[in-house]
């Protein structure tokens, strides 16, 4: 199962950025697809991105929706809400786990051998609070004398969009090089520093910071492709406890806001049928094993 | 193997955190979905998808942390 999900991701990172001809055009995909929201955190301004980030293009219409009223246009942000709702409905934090390059990106720094250490649990809300401020609030109100805002999160936080966009954004264009200051060089070393977490720490980004994966963590009660967890089976080993690359003590809290859904706990550590995988209630896998008696 | 009972019975988790019992389809998910469809819908008709394509298909200084 880890495979698949590995080649799950790896496949929707190249999708998602099937741009390839960047290196000789220098310049962005400009085609219809980017009408389209990605699924995961994928800077648009990435130089093979073919689809927009739903975090960049929801903070880009907030903050110029005054802008647009004063054109007789109505940009609220429906359209990006409502592609993130569905997506967050159907599989909620699913996506972080099986269709976030940025996630990919922390998963295979993770692999580096270093000494591992948790991500503090206080630190999970503040990524709520990312979402709230920075992509939401701050846009919206935060505007200069001519009404309008700008895109807080990507423009002083996003090290996806340094690390996709920036970088080589600055590889292909030298002009830009020239342009170059602290809000840079500030979110370089933002960038290095969660990469850096990201060797010792799992996921430190989507745990502590991600507005994406806050978003789609409010769906965790209510999405369709979910984890279930059979109590009659579970033995309260623990096992699920130790594979579980987001920290969640399943057997403790199935609906937790940080699982992924990434299967490593039905897959690779419960031994007794405990968890399955369900698409609206019905279930569709786990192991199976001689059905226990009932025990209420 | 079904000895050791779970305990933790806690409204955020009784969701899915089921005894043995039959398998029963949930409507919230589809609910939530089709609000979000509406919401889509609604995006669509005010002409939104125009406007993201505008913005993303050009290079976001800000986003890239230059701008």
């Amino acid at each position: 199962m880890e495979i698949l999900r590995s080649w799950v991701q790896v496949l929707v990172a190249l999708v998602t950025n099937g741009y390839w001809a960047f290196p000789f055009t220098r310049a962005l995909y400009q085609g219809p697809l980017k009408v389209l929201c990605s699924p995961g955190l994928n800077c648009y301004s990435c130089p093979a991105a073919v689809t927009a980030c739903p975090i960049g293009a929801l903070q880009q219409l907030l903050a110029g929706v005054r802008g647009t009223m004063a054109a007789g246009q109505h940009f609220y942000g429906f359209y990006v809400v409502g592609s993130m709702g569905i997506l967050g409905a159907a599989f909620g934090r699913m996506i972080c786990g099986w269709a976030c390059p940025f996630g990919l990106i922390q998963e295979v720094l993770h692999k580096i051998p270093s000494v591992k250490l948790p991500v503090p649990g206080v630190l999970r809300h503040a990524k709520y609070g990312f979402l709230l401020f920075f992509v939401l609030l701050l846009p919206l109100f935060a505007v200069d004398r001519f009404g309008f805002g700008t895109v807080w999160f990507c423009k002083y936080v996003c090290p996806a969009g340094t690390l996709e966009a920036g970088i080589p954004m600055l590889l292909l264009q030298p002009e830009l090089r020239k342009s170059i200051g602290l809000l840079f060089w500030s979110k370089f070393v933002i960038m290095i520093f969660y990469l850096g977490w990201s060797v010792f720490s799992s996921r430190p980004f989507c745990r502590t910071t991600c507005p994406l994966g806050a978003f789609y963590s409010l769906f965790n009660r209510f999405k369709l492709v979910r984890l279930r967890l059979h109590e009659d089976r579970c033995t309260q080993c623990q096992a699920c406890h130790h594979v579980c690359p987001m920290g969640v003590k399943f057997n403790e809290n199935p609906d937790d806001r940080e699982c992924i859904t990434c299967l490593a706990c039905m897959s690779k550590a419960c031994q007794y049928g405990a968890i399955s995988l369900e698409i609206g209630g019905i279930p569709l896998s786990g192991k199976t094993i001689s059905a226990p008696q009932e025990v209420r | 193997m079904s000895g050791g009972k779970a305990t933790g019975t806690g409204a955020g988790t009784r969701s899915t955190r089921v005894p043995a019992q039959k398998a029963r389809v949930r409507l919230a998910p589809f609910l939530v979905i089709l609000f979000f469809v509406a919401l889509f819908s609604i995006g669509v008709a005010l002409e939104e998808p125009g406007r993201v394509l505008e913005q993303a298909v050009s290079i976001c200084l800000s986003c890239i942390g230059i701008g």
